[in-house]
C-alpha cells in the first residue's frame, strides 16, 4: 500500500512542473487537473525519465537513419545494388569501395544500404499484424469471456506449440519464394509467417491487461450510465494497456527482423534478387571466403545487428521508464 | 498435486493434436505441390504421382489422412527420404549428437547466465550491473548465424583455438559450438535472473531475514536465490523451441551432423516427408519438455498447483 501512495506522489509532483508552466493558473486547479489526468501522469512521466536517457536518443537516431535506408536508399549511394564487376570481386575495402566488394563484385557498400528494405520491411509488416489482430482477438477473449475466451486460448495454445523458427521453415518449404517472386509477395509471405505464429503473445498480453481493467469502477460507471462495448474499449481499457503492447512490439519489431535473417540465411526466406542482408551473410560464410573476404561477412553483420539492437533498446528504455519498480 | 499433473496432461493433448494437424495440413493438403522436387527439375510423371499419393493417402479426405500419417508416427514410422532409408532411423542415429550439443549449450547458459545476473541483482546500480545489462542486449542483438559465423572467423581461423568445423561431433569439437547455440538464452537467463533477485531482494521475508540478523550471505544464497532460480529453470525449458532453431544454424554452420543438419539438407533437396517427419518429431519433444517444464513448476512452487 506504502508503494502505491509513494508512486503517486511521485507522479503529480511530476506533472505540477508541466502544467505550470502549460497553463500556469492557481495552485488548487492545478491539482485537481493533475488527478484528473493520473492516467495520463504516468506517461508524462516515463516521457521526463526517457529524455534523460541517453540510451534512447540512440537507438531513436538509429531507428530513424535505418528508416531513411529503406524508404530512400538513393540518399546514401549513388551506385546501382545490380551493377556487378567479377574483375574486381573479393577486393577489400579501398577509397573507391568504401566496404569492398563481394564474391560476385558487387559493390558492398551499396549492396549493405539496399539491404534494409527487406529487413525493415518484414519486421514492420509482421509487426502491424501481430499487434492488430493480436490485440482485436485478445480484447474479444477479455471483454467477452466465457466460451469465446476458452476457444481463443485453445487456439492460441496450439500456434504458441509450435516453435517460430520451426513453424516459418516449414511453411517457406511448402510455398518456397523463387527468382520470380516479386518483392512485395516474397516479403508478405516472411512476414505473414512470422506474424501468424507470434500473434498469440500480443493476444495473451492484451487480455490479461483487459481482465486487470475491466473490474474496476470507472469501468463498471460507464456500463451503468449506458457506454457501449465500442465505447468503453476505445476509452478505458485500450488507453491502459496499450502501453505494455507497444513496449513489446517494439522489441518483436527486432526480434522479427533477426528471424527474417535467420530463414534467409538458412535459404528459405528471401530468395535472390532480393537483397537482404540475411542472404549476403549467408553467401559470405563459405568456409573459403570467410577466410579470403572476411569484410564480406562483417559489413552486413553489423547493420543487421545495429537494426536490431536499435528496436531491442528503445523498446526496453522505455519499458524500464513505463516500470517504476524497476529503478 | 495429482490432480495438478493430471490436468496438466488432459490439457496438452488437444494441443499436441491441433500443432500435428496444422503442420500436416500445412505441407500436405494446403494447395502447394508435395510432389514438388520429388524428381529433380521435371515435372513427375503421372504414376509417380499416382503412387506418392497412394503411399501418403493423399486422396482421402483430410482428417482421415491426418489420422492415418499420426497412426504411422506414434507407431515410430515417419515416411521414408528420397534414398529410400527410413526418416526415424536417420534422426535416430544424429540425435545423440545434438543432444549432446543441446545438454552443453544449456550447461554455459546455467553457468554463464546465472551467474551474470546473480552478480548484476546483487550490484544493482553498480558497474557490474550495467556491464551485463549492456552486453547481454548487444547479444540479444546479434543473431545466433552471425555470432557463429564470427566466431569460426576468429576463433577457428584467425586464432585457432578450435577446429573450424565439427565433422566427428567430439566433445572438444562442440565447444565452441554450444557456446554459440547457447549466446542468445544466455542472455535471456541472465536477464532473467537479474529482474528476479531483484525483485526478491524487496520482499518482506529478506527485510525479515534480515531483522532476525541473518547474514546477507544467508539471506541473499538461501532465500532469495532459491525463489529466484524457479522461473529462471522453467524458462530454459521453455527455451527450447529456441534452442532447436538455433542448433539447425549452429549444425549448419559448424556442419555438424546432427537433426539439425539433415533437416536443413533435406529442406535444400526438397524432400518434403523428411522434413516434415523431423518438424513433427521436434515439435512433439517441445511439447513434451513444456508439459514436464510445466509440473516442475509445480512441484518447486507449491502455490501454482493448490488450486
Amino acid at each position: 500500500m506504502t508503494d502505491l501512495r509513494g508512486q503517486s506522489d511521485v507522479s503529480r509532483d511530476a506533472i505540477v512542473p508541466l502544467q505550470v508552466d502549460a497553463a500556469s493558473g492557481p495552485e488548487e486547479v492545478i491539482s485537481e487537473r493533475a488527478l484528473e489526468t493520473g492516467s495520463r501522469s504516468l506517461g508524462a512521466n516515463a516521457w521526463r525519465d526517457l529524455r534523460r536517457r541517453p540510451m534512447f536518443w540512440i537507438s531513436l537516431a538509429l531507428i530513424v537513419l535505418f528508416l531513411l535506408m529503406a524508404i530512400f536508399p538513393q540518399l546514401f549511394t549513388s551506385k546501382d545494388p545490380n551493377f556487378a564487376d567479377l574483375t574486381k570481386a573479393r577486393q577489400l575495402p579501398s577509397e573507391e569501395a568504401l566496404f569492398g566488394y563481394d564474391a560476385q563484385g558487387y559493390d558492398l557498400y551499396t549492396r549493405t544500404v539496399y539491404g534494409a528494405r527487406a529487413s525493415v520491411s518484414v519486421g514492420i509488416l509482421a509487426t502491424a499484424f501481430t499487434l492488430i489482430f493480436g490485440s482485436a482477438v485478445g480484447i474479444i477473449a477479455g471483454y467477452r469471456g466465457g466460451w469465446l475466451d476458452s476457444v481463443i486460448g485453445r487456439i492460441a495454445e496450439i500456434f504458441l506449440a509450435i516453435p517460430i523458427f520451426l513453424g516459418g521453415l516449414l511453411f517457406l518449404f511448402t510455398f518456397p519464394n523463387d527468382i520470380d517472386t516479386p518483392f512485395a509477395i516474397a516479403v508478405g509471405k516472411v512476414a505473414f509467417v512470422i506474424a501468424i505464429l507470434a500473434w498469440p503473445t500480443i493476444t495473451r498480453l492484451m487480455r490479461a491487461s483487459v481482465l486487470q481493467v475491466k473490474p474496476n469502477d470507472y469501468v463498471q460507471a460507464a456500463r451503468a450510465l449506458g457506454a457501449s462495448p465500442w465505447r468503453i474499449i476505445t476509452a478505458h481499457i485500450l488507453p491502459n494497456s496499450v502501453a505494455s503492447v507497444i513496449v513489446v512490439s517494439t522489441i518483436n519489431l527486432g526480434v522479427f527482423i533477426s528471424l527474417e535473417a535467420s530463414l534467409s540465411f538458412l535459404g528459405v526466406g528471401l530468395q535472390p534478387p532480393v537483397i537482404s542482408w540475411g542472404n549476403m551473410i549467408s553467401d559470405a560464410s563459405g568456409l573459403g571466403l570467410i577466410r579470403a573476404a572476411p569484410h564480406m561477412l562483417l559489413f552486413p553483420s553489423l547493420f543487421l545487428s545495429l537494426t536490431v539492437l536499435s528496436f531491442i533498446m528503445l523498446g526496453d528504455v522505455v519499458r524500464d521508464a513505463l516500470d517504476p519498480r524497476l529503478r | 498435486m495429482g490432480k495438478y499433473i493430471v490436468r496438466r496432461l488432459l490439457q496438452m493433448i488437444p494441443v499436441i493434436i491441433g500443432a500435428t494437424f496444422l503442420i500436416f495440413i500445412v505441407v500436405f493438403a494446403l494447395p502447394g505441390d508435395p510432389v514438388q522436387g520429388r524428381c529433380g527439375e521435371r515435372p513427375c510423371p503421372p504414376s509417380y504421382v499416382a503412387a506418392f499419393r497412394a503411399e501418403y493417402n493423399l486422396d482421402k479426405p483430410v482428417v482421415v489422412q491426418y489420422l492415418l500419417y499420426m497412426g504411422n508416427v506414434l507407431q515410430g514410422d515417419l515416411g521414408k527420404t528420397f534414398y529410400g532409408n527410413s526418416v526415424s532411423h536417420e534422426l535416430a542415429i544424429r540425435f545423440p549428437t545434438t543432444i549432446k550439443l543441446a545438454v552443453m549449450a544449456i550447461i554455459v547458459e546455467i553457468v554463464i547466465g546465472i551467474s551474470a545476473g546473480i552478480l548484476a541483482g546483487i550490484r544493482r546500480g553498480k558497474f557490474a550491473d550495467h556491464l551485463v545489462t549492456v552486453s547481454t542486449l548487444v547479444l540479444i542483438s546479434i543473431p545466433v548465424f552471425v555470432i557463429g559465423s564470427l566466431a569460426q572467423l576468429i576463433f577457428g581461423v584467425k586464432l585457432g583455438w578450435f577446429p573450424v568445423t565439427a565433422l566427428k561431433g567430439t566433445t572438444y569439437e562442440l565447444i565452441m559450438p554450444a557456446f554459440v547455440l547457447a549466446s542468445l538464452s544466455l542472455a535471456y537467463v541472465a536477464r532473467l535472473m537479474r529482474t528476479n533477485l531483484v525483485e526478491n531482494l524487496r520482499a518482506d521475508y529478506v527485510r525479515t531475514a534480515k531483522a532476525k540478523g541473518l547474514s546477507n550471505a544467508r539471506t541473499v544464497g538461501v532465500h532469495t536465490l532459491r525463489n529466484s532460480l524457479i522461473p529462471v529453470i522453467t524458462y530454459i525449458g521453455i527455451d527450447l523451441g529456441a534452442l532447436m532453431g538455433g542448433a539447425i544454424i549452429t549444425e549448419r554452420i559448424f556442419n555438424i551432423n546432427g537433426v539439425g543438419n539433415f533437416l536443413y539438407r533435406s529442406i535444400h533437396q526438397k524432400d518434403g516427408v523428411a522434413v516434415v517427419g523431423t518438424i513433427t518429431i521436434l515439435v512433439l519433444i517441445f511439447l513434451l519438455a513444456n508439459l514436464v517444464v510445466d509440473i516442475l513448476y509445480g512441484v518447486l512452487d507449491p502455490r501454482i498447483s493448490n488450486d
